[in-house]
């Protein structure tokens, strides 16, 4: 009912519901494609100080591609195509405390080896494979997040995971 | 062809604990689990929704300061520029100033009964020798007014001049944060070439360039009785009060300054006041003498 009374985006209670559906998922899109060392969650206030800015322009239906393109832009013009750094959490565990020295070992390397992979993806395969696998989102989820169809999200999770495969193999 | 539509129901999260079963022994299905396992350690940050739309709004509002702040900026140094070259030609004594320490509290009697109270960490002064002809004093911190009536009463801050002829009201000026609330009469406030009247029970606020009118309901400002009421208040601001209020050493460092606070804390107990302050913001503070140290609660 009340999204037809709304034609842009200038009214704060709009603008609070765009930031709350859209916000986290901006933010990790930009984390999984250009890596933490670019801020994500300042690109995210940035694309939102310029949504506010235009607010009488964009219609909450193009919001969000809004929201994206903006961030996306903005986080190239600061990079020139600086490396993808993935940050190695410690945290989300299982206790390691009770394995043989052996054992940790290979895991280290086995993790150093997957850092490598993972960051070698190209960004559109890891992004779509990190909101699958890590976030648990589904394909269709991703399709309209990414604004692709559901059968490149597919394909893109798809190769990412042969590739990764493939790359800790020998192992 | 049957192993392949399981692997895409894998992937999209809809396998059903069977199909799931008849997985456990396929070798390539171990890999992509110990691939999906190894991914989980390069998960995003969280980002939390509600502290970071709150740090939005606030560089919202110090956006629309810039442009509105310069404005201001330039018509009220004009206006010090002129009184001060008038004043230092015309007049020669020096004007009588007052003002209080930090956690101290000054009634000062005006020329012609009027009177001021002023809260801690403020300074007030006047000419005495145009004083019958116009009565005009300059404020910096917060001060109650009982003003006679008589002539026009003026109260120049940084950031407004407040008309008034007679009447109570008081003044809070700091940096980036003015309000002006009439308890008795009506007053004028001018805050750069705007023009405000307030009547009783009418509070004007101007909190980092964003002005907003409220109605304040109690006879007497509270810092009266030794108790400050904030509403909707940046932290920030709540901390440099205390800091006036309590001969400290405020540390801060994890502290989130511009998160919203609505409360008030007392004069009286500093330990009473930081709980005031701490325990709805989820705050933990610790006293080492003069030295208060705030952090966020994990």
């Amino acid at each position: 009912m009340s999204k037809s009374l709304f034609k842009n985006v200038c009214d704060k209670v709009v603008f609070e519901r765009l930031y709350t559906q859209h916000a986290k998922n901006l933010h990790n899109f930009l984390y999984y494609k250009f890596g933490e060392s670019i801020n994500p969650e300042d690109k995210v206030q940035d694309a939102y100080i310029k949504l506010w800015e235009k607010c009488k322009d964009v219609t909450i239906e193009k919001a969000k591609s809004f929201l994206f393109t903006v961030a996306n832009n903005k986080t190239l013009n600061v990079i020139k195509h600086n490396k993808v750094v993935l940050k190695y959490n410690q945290n989300p565990v299982k206790n390691y405390t009770n394995e043989t020295p052996e054992f940790l070992l290979e895991e280290s390397e086995f993790m150093h080896r997957f850092k490598a992979a993972l960051e070698g993806l190209p960004e559109g395969q890891r992004i779509a494979f990190m909101m699958n696998r890590v976030e648990g989102k589904r394909h269709k989820e991703i399709a309209d997040i990414l604004g692709i169809s559901r059968k490149a999200v597919e394909k893109r999770i798809y190769t990412a995971l042969a590739k990764l495969r493939e790359q800790i193999k020998e192992l | 062809m049957k192993e392949k539509n399981l692997y895409d129901s894998w992937l999209d999260h809809s396998l059903s604990e069977e199909e799931r079963e008849s997985l456990q022994n396929d070798e390539q299905f171990l890999v992509f689990e110990k691939i999906t396992q190894a991914a989980q350690y390069f998960r995003s940050p969280e980002l939390d929704v509600s502290s970071s739309y709150d740090r939005l709004l606030s560089d919202l509002e110090s956006k629309n300061k810039i442009t509105s702040w310069r404005t201001y900026a330039a018509s009220i140094a004009a206006i010090l520029m002129i009184g001060f070259l008038t004043y230092t030609t015309v007049f020669s004594e020096q004007p009588s100033n007052y003002s209080s320490q930090i956690g101290e509290k000054l009634a000062i009697e005006l020329p012609l009964k009027s009177r001021v109270q002023l809260n801690a960490g403020a300074s007030l002064s006047y000419d005495k020798t145009i004083w019958k002809k116009s009565r005009e004093v300059t404020l910096q911190g917060e001060a109650f007014f009982d003003v006679t009536p008589g002539a026009s009463f003026k109260v120049t801050t940084t950031d407004a001049i407040i008309v008034v002829t007679g009447t109570k009201f008081n003044v809070a000026q700091h940096e980036d944060y003015l309000t002006v609330a009439c308890y008795e009469g009506s007053i004028a406030v001018q805050i750069g070439n705007m023009s405000y009247s307030l009547e009783k029970g009418q509070q004007i606020t101007l909190i980092n360039s964003k002005l907003e009118h409220e109605n304040v309901a109690i006879p007497n400002p509270s810092w009266i009785n030794n108790k400050s009421y904030f509403k909707s208040t940046p932290l920030t601001f709540i901390l440099d009060e205390l800091a006036r209020q309590y001969e400290l050493d405020l540390e801060t460092d994890s502290v989130d300054k511009s998160v919203i606070f609505t409360g008030s804390f007392t004069h009286e107990n500093l330990d009473t006041a930081l709980q005031s302050i701490s325990i709805p913001l989820k705050l933990s503070y610790t006293i080492e003498g003069t030295k208060v140290r705030l952090v966020k609660e994990n």
